[in-house]
């Protein structure tokens, strides 16, 4: 490279620049590296955290409202098939109101102790940076906020994703659609045996179920939830719903592609709880 | 005073890439929109001018980042420097040059960030 900067008479002085620019950016590699430019990363986001919200409040509403417009052709449709939804979910809250009252009987009568929950922080999404080859979610709150490494992100039991790193304002939270995200889960089914399966990321945006026996029956519409194996995850998450069943027939597993029903864009803010 | 609402809308489009990374991601790759500011601006501005308003753009994004420090301004730079060369003595052509260097310019940020995550 320096040998065809000097051979086309490259401008020197932009030379010692890049020298200086390439050399100042491996030090700050390197220093960061070895102690840690957490401080100076802090600070910086003292300054950019109100702008980055600001642009982040401008570029949401402006994908609000152009996706409604473009969904505006098929909001009858839609309006029809989620009145049938809501249906079916209306009877079948019923039925779980039901078995809630006779799980609150028995936990009386056994003299077992409530579930405990443990507290939810509200935290704001301020935008999403690269991280290696996966993607993590920035929120407005960290460790001032007790947030910690390890706490989950969720949204109406949805699980969103899992904290990775956390400075005293800021948190980033590496989403499960990220493509080194590993979740064990199973199917949700009434009435039928239990689907265990892997939930993988793929491509930052996607999720699959993967790993489930040929034997095993998965049909569109399932739903699926975290098993809480490993401890990394609390069991009973929802993490998507079956769109897709794909398989050869002549493998050992077959996989399922999964409709997360949110999007990072859709994103405003999530609940920041322990595990 | 281009130079220095050149640096302004830089640092602000640093900013913009995390904030609106959500809504400009393809195939869960982050469009990049602060190396195509400063490749659209390679033209308009100083060369020199504009390797500080991609190293202040560079510093704010390692700022916001959870990678290694610095790798966002290594990773500019070298976009920067990708685009002068390409324009300069790579491709004859100019309006080759103009598609190949962005091209480049792109594939060389996201490279550099994959690898820097493997640090």
């Amino acid at each position: 490279m320096i040998f065809t900067l000097r051979k086309t008479g490259y401008n020197s002085t932009m030379k010692r620049w890049y020298l200086f620019v390439f050399l100042f950016s491996v030090t700050l590699i390197a220093f960061d590296r070895v102690f840690g430019l957490d401080p100076l990363r802090n600070g910086i986001q003292r300054i950019t955290a109100p702008v980055s919200f600001g642009l982040y409040t401008v570029g949401y509403t402006i994908t609000d409202a152009s996706t409604f417009v473009v969904s505006l052709p098929y909001v009858h449709k839609e309006n029809i098939l989620l009145l049938q939804n809501n249906d079916a979910m209306r009877a079948q809250l019923v039925r779980f109101s039901e078995l809630e009252r006779e799980n609150q009987i028995l936990r009386r009568e056994l003299g077992v102790a409530g579930v405990r929950t443990s507290p939810k922080i509200l935290a704001r999404s301020m935008g999403i940076q690269e991280y290696g080859n996966d993607i993590v979610l920035i929120v407005d709150k960290g460790g001032d906020d007790s947030v910690v490494i390890g706490d989950i992100a969720i949204v109406d039991d949805k699980l969103i994703g899992r904290v990775v790193q956390v400075l005293p304002s800021q948190a980033y939270v590496i989403p499960i659609v990220s493509v080194n995200s590993k979740i064990p889960a199973y199917i949700q089914a009434e009435g039928s045996a239990v689907t265990n399966g892997l939930v993988v990321g793929k491509f930052n945006s996607r999720l699959v179920l993967s790993e489930i026996l040929q034997a095993d029956t998965v049909q569109k519409g399932d739903i699926v939830v975290s098993s809480g194996e490993g401890g990394l995850f609390p069991s009973g998450l929802v993490l998507g719903v079956v769109e897709e069943v794909e398989s050869t027939g002549t493998e050992i597993f077959k996989s399922a592609l999964l409709n997360t029903n949110w999007e990072l864009s859709a994103i405003k803010s999530v609940f920041i709880q322990h595990p | 005073m281009k130079r220095y609402i050149g640096t302004l809308v830089l640092v602000l489009l640093s900013i913009a890439q995390v904030a609106w990374a959500p809504f400009l991601m393809i195939n869960g790759i982050i469009v990049p929109i602060f190396i195509i500011a400063v490749w659209l601006s390679y033209h308009l501005i100083a060369h020199r001018h504009l390797l500080v308003m991609v190293v202040v753009g560079g510093f704010l994004l390692d700022g916001m980042a959870t990678s290694h420090f610095g790798l966002f301004t290594f990773a500019s730079a070298c976009s920067l420097l990708s685009i002068h060369l390409i324009e300069t003595y790579g491709i004859p052509n100019k309006v080759v040059a103009r598609f190949v260097s962005l091209l480049v310019s792109i594939l060389i940020y996201l490279v550099i960030i994959r690898l820097g995550g493997l640090l």
